[in-house]
């Protein structure tokens, strides 16, 4: 399903006092796409995927799911937050924290059983389920977080920055199993991280937002191969390119583009 | 540097039952040189010999038995009855902005009263029985179990809230899933000096007029100039308010397991 930011803008306060985070802005993920969004602090980024979650209200503009005006959280969303240790519930157990991410879709005991079991088995937890979040290292913590944006089938997955918390091996095994899943549940992503490598390597299409106030800077299209790889794709001369291209974007903005 | 950490955590261990024992065995000299020397009479204070003698005579008396059920039976049903009504009061307070202010009005006003100063206008409406005590003390005990609870909802992670709208859950199960269980650490570290002010005051009702209770026996021992069984019966309200507290200390920790790993 494609998600539709419609003229959308969002300020702070009011009058002489009122601050704009995001300046008008129209943008489209479309269906099964994988966008990063990337851009330097204080950009507005986080605030844009907020109200694409139905978390936040526009200032102005409207947001849509499909042809759905999105008011508040939408069914068929789901959200991965930046912390996982504040994200997840640590009085639930791992399969707890899953099985009540499925309350709202009112499913039979049976049927949600076996989704919170696939969920797990697709993030490599299989068996974890009566472990605490505290119990587990960040790396596994993020993966239930993962969990259970997934155990409700969503149609469309919103990151917001999920791996800022881990460390880089962590982060280079979270990235490919996020790229994995991603194909198994057809879901579309729209992905929010401050590191630029990162932006390249999971996206299809890549929208650079630049700061003060937040506006889209450029949108570009990633043509890598699929499936992706943490050393070939890298070693790629069009990612070299294109990470080029976002870091002038993001780091340099005022700097014209290089032939 | 290894020898000395592994010392000191010794110590650790084994540091506070010597310190308990060493404090207890001081304490109980000062007790008998404070008779030897006649520093305070005999009547008014006996010796720990005499009052640890006394133990079997009060622990004997059906009176006393019975008047400890009581204010057993007095202290549990206020704090479960106010552990109940302060903890919702404070979900449904803390959830409406517009509640928070004059709940926190409210809150000062009242807890500035002290409960005992009640306690004869307790008699007056309620007159000498269970429901007197139980309404004074609950009107001790709601105040700082309230005070928690909006207290420990204020500390829920915002982050959590966002992840409960976005998992579109309705009012009573965000209450449920996230906001009491966010707020439980602080509730009951609330309840738990609940326990402490609801068995003073309903004590301090036995001894101001109430018919039953641990309070009304004593008061009988004082009429009756048997001190040392006043001393004894104190002693064993003392030893079973340390018991509750360790209990409840242990509860507590079993309770709420990740809050050391928050």
């Amino acid at each position: 399903m494609n998600v539709v930011v419609d003229r959308v803008r969002k300020s702070y306060g009011r009058g002489a006092e009122a601050r704009e985070v995001l300046t008008e802005t129209s943008l489209t993920v479309r269906s099964q796409e994988f966008v990063s969004i990337v851009g330097p602090s204080g950009c507005g980024k986080s605030t844009l995927l907020m109200m694409m979650a139905g978390l936040l209200k526009p200032s102005s503009g409207e947001i849509r799911l499909g042809d759905e005006p999105v008011t508040g959280p939408p069914a068929g969303l789901s959200v991965v937050f930046q912390d996982y240790s504040r994200s997840l519930f640590p009085w639930m157990s791992v399969r707890r924290n899953l099985t009540t991410a499925l309350t709202a879709s009112r499913l039979g005991k049976e049927e949600q059983r076996s989704r919170v079991e696939h969920a797990l088995e697709s993030v490599g937890l299989a068996g974890k389920g009566e472990m605490y979040p505290w119990q587990m290292s960040g790396g596994m913590q993020q993966r239930v977080a993962i969990a259970r944006a997934l155990v409700t089938e969503p149609t469309v997955m919103l990151m917001d920055e999920p791996f800022a918390a881990v460390d880089a091996q962590t982060r280079a095994d979270l990235e490919d199993l996020v790229l994995r899943v991603r194909h198994e549940y057809d879901v579309t992503v729209a992905f929010v991280t401050h590191d630029i490598d990162e932006s390249v390597y999971m996206a299809d299409r890549i929208v650079v937002l630049a700061a003060n106030p937040g506006r889209i800077a450029a949108d570009l299209t990633v043509d890598l191969p699929r499936p992706r790889d943490q050393v070939e794709t890298k070693l790629d001369a069009r990612f070299a390119k294109l990470r080029s291209e976002v870091f002038r974007l993001v780091m340099r903005p005022d700097t014209p583009a290089s032939a | 540097m290894q020898t000395e950490q592994a010392t000191v955590r010794g110590a650790g261990r084994a540091g506070p039952v010597v310190l308990g024992v060493a404090g207890v065995v001081s304490l109980l000299l000062l007790w008998q040189l404070l008779g030897a020397l006649d520093v305070v009479p005999r009547s008014s204070l006996p010796g720990p010999w005499s009052v640890l003698g006394a133990l079997p005579t009060i622990l004997s008396d059906q009176d006393f038995l019975a008047g400890a059920l009581d204010s057993a039976a007095a202290t549990g049903l206020t704090v479960l009855v106010g552990s109940l009504v302060a903890v919702a009061v404070g979900l449904v307070a803390s959830s409406f902005a517009f509640l928070q202010r004059p709940t926190m009005v409210v809150v000062n006003t009242f807890r500035s009263v002290p409960a005992t100063a009640l306690i004869p206008i307790g008699v007056l409406i309620f007159g000498l029985g269970m429901q007197m005590k139980v309404s004074i003390a609950l009107y001790a005990v709601v105040w700082p179990i309230l005070i928690n609870t909006i207290y420990g909802v204020a500390t829920t992670e915002p982050m959590r809230r966002d992840v409960a709208r976005s998992l579109r859950w309705g009012w009573w199960r965000q209450q449920a899933l996230v906001t009491l269980p966010s707020a439980l650490p602080s509730i009951l570290t609330g309840v738990r000096v609940a326990v402490g002010i609801a068995l003073v005051v309903v004590i301090s009702t036995e001894l101001l007029g109430a018919r039953y209770g641990v309070g009304t026996v004593l008061v009988q021992y004082t009429q009756a100039s048997r001190p040392e069984v006043v001393y004894a019966g104190v002693l064993l309200l003392g030893t079973a308010g340390a018991l509750l507290f360790s209990a409840l200390v242990r509860a507590e920790r079993r309770l709420v397991r990740w809050v050391h790993h928050d």
